[in-house]
């Protein structure tokens, strides 16, 4: 039900890499150009957190052909960093280095449709997010 | 505004032209991503959309000189459109980010309001009930103990001036008017209460009479009673004039005085109540500006969309 690509993050070159391959998953899926660009967008988002907190991780994306004519595609970004202490804290506006421009975490929530968000301090972050096609 | 530019324009301009230049040779990934971190980067120095269209207009202005044929003219626009998509995409999620504030700014007002509601009727229905009650025990007490007449028709008295500052502090929460007949008869209630108590006639003209969604009933009632409460307590008008009317789905009110008038400078904006009149309009799309000069009268003006 799902065609699953992983894509080992570790610098700003497999970070095109992942934003590629969902550009291309979100097209094949039948969203719009300027939708796959959000996608994108979200890719590079969640890739900038590995790579400047994790050092590596991976982020996977898997096309949704789901039950009931449900489609979509949905995005998986995973590290073994030192995790989030504050999640509900990441997730507001005006946290970290974005200020209060709704960049980072609260703006990939704000791309897709579901966001869903696991940390555990020193041992990692994994956020999975999907977005369907309407 | 005043956020400061660690990336000038000038800057954004080099960049953006050699991004999309290198874009227009080889549109692959890695350079949409340069296009994505520009438009962050840009994002973060401040600049607005405006900016950001400005610059990839010259920017294509300058390579457009690089073709000379038809064709090569149209693929170079359309290369440019898509780049300048991934440019703007991190706006879209400040974008996003506004609207959901203010969705949320809507809400809270909502929820004051039911909550200004709510007390206004816990004071005017329940603890009026309680004075009644109270009311008609001290009558019996007369009545029993005729020694402590006297005394029971002081406490008749307080109560009577305990009823009244019930029934008025409940009237200014929530005046139940506004919810019984609408906008315009509460207005007029208010214009009148105003006039009453200030001594100052306050006349109310409206061309539109029809019931409105209910959160812009209420933003227009009480920035009209935030404005006549500034004009009655520092205009020192003789007459004050409340107008409302409809354009273009927009309803326009202007609270407008006769009276010593003040020079519109940060300083009078700040002590006007200005603020909260302007954060309530704003969270239902409306915009307000202030009109007065030294010797000319005070205009409130304000106006609310309609949709």
């Amino acid at each position: 039900m799902a065609e699953e690509v992983q894509i080992l993050v570790t610098c700003d070159k497999d970070v095109v890499t992942a934003r590629q391959q969902g550009r291309a998953t979100a097209l094949a899926a039948g969203f719009s150009n300027s939708e796959a660009t959000l996608v994108a967008t979200a890719i590079s988002e969640l890739a900038r957190n590995i790579v400047s907190y994790a050092n590596r991780g991976t982020v996977t994306v898997a096309r949704l052909n789901g039950h009931k004519g449900a489609a979509g595609l949905k995005i998986v970004a995973s590290d073994a960093g030192p995790g989030i202490a504050d999640v509900a804290q990441a997730l507001r506006d005006g946290y970290s280095s974005s200020g209060g421009l709704g960049l980072g975490l609260p703006g990939v929530r704000r791309l897709m449709d579901d966001f869903d968000i696991a940390s555990v301090p020193g041992s990692g972050t994994t956020v999975t997010v999907t977005k369907w096609l309407k | 505004m005043g956020a400061t530019r660690p990336m000038p324009r000038t800057s954004l301009q080099r960049h953006y032209c050699a991004a999309l230049s290198a874009y227009l040779m080889n549109p692959g990934e890695g350079a949409r991503m340069r296009a994505y971190e520009i438009g962050r980067d840009a994002l973060a120095a401040g600049q607005s959309i405006p900016d950001v269209v400005e610059v990839h207009s010259l920017a294509l202005q300058e390579l457009s000189t690089t073709t000379d044929t038809r064709a090569g003219m149209q693929a170079v626009i359309a290369s440019a459109g898509t780049f300048l998509t991934e440019v703007l995409s991190p706006f879209e999620m400040t974008h996003r980010g506004y609207r959901d504030s203010l969705t949320a700014w809507r809400h809270i007002n909502e929820t004051l309001e039911e909550e200004i509601r709510r007390i206004a009727y816990a004071l005017h229905d329940e603890s009026g009930q309680l004075l009644v009650s109270v009311h008609l025990q001290l009558a019996r007490l007369a009545r029993t103990v005729p020694a402590a007449e006297s005394g029971v028709r002081t406490c008749q008295a307080l109560l009577d001036q305990a009823e009244r500052q019930l029934r008025d502090l409940s009237h200014e929460l929530r005046p139940m008017v506004l919810d019984d007949l609408g906008w315009l008869p509460a207005i007029e209630f208010l214009a009148t209460a105003v006039a009453a108590r200030a001594k100052v006639p306050v006349d109310v003209r409206s061309s539109v009479t029809r019931r409105l969604p209910a959160a812009v009933e209420i933003a227009l009632y009480r920035v009209v009673q935030e404005a006549l409460t500034n004009a009655t307590r520092h205009a020192r008008a003789s007459r004050i004039l409340v107008e409302i009317g409809a354009e273009h789905g927009c309803l326009q009110c202007v609270v407008g005085d006769d009276g010593v008038g003040f020079a519109v400078d940060a300083a009078a904006l700040q002590g006007l109540g200005l603020k909260s009149m302007r954060e309530r309009l704003g969270a239902l799309g409306g915009a307000l500006q202030v009109v007065s000069a030294p010797g000319c009268g005070a205009q409130i003006r304000f106006e609310l969309p309609l949709d």
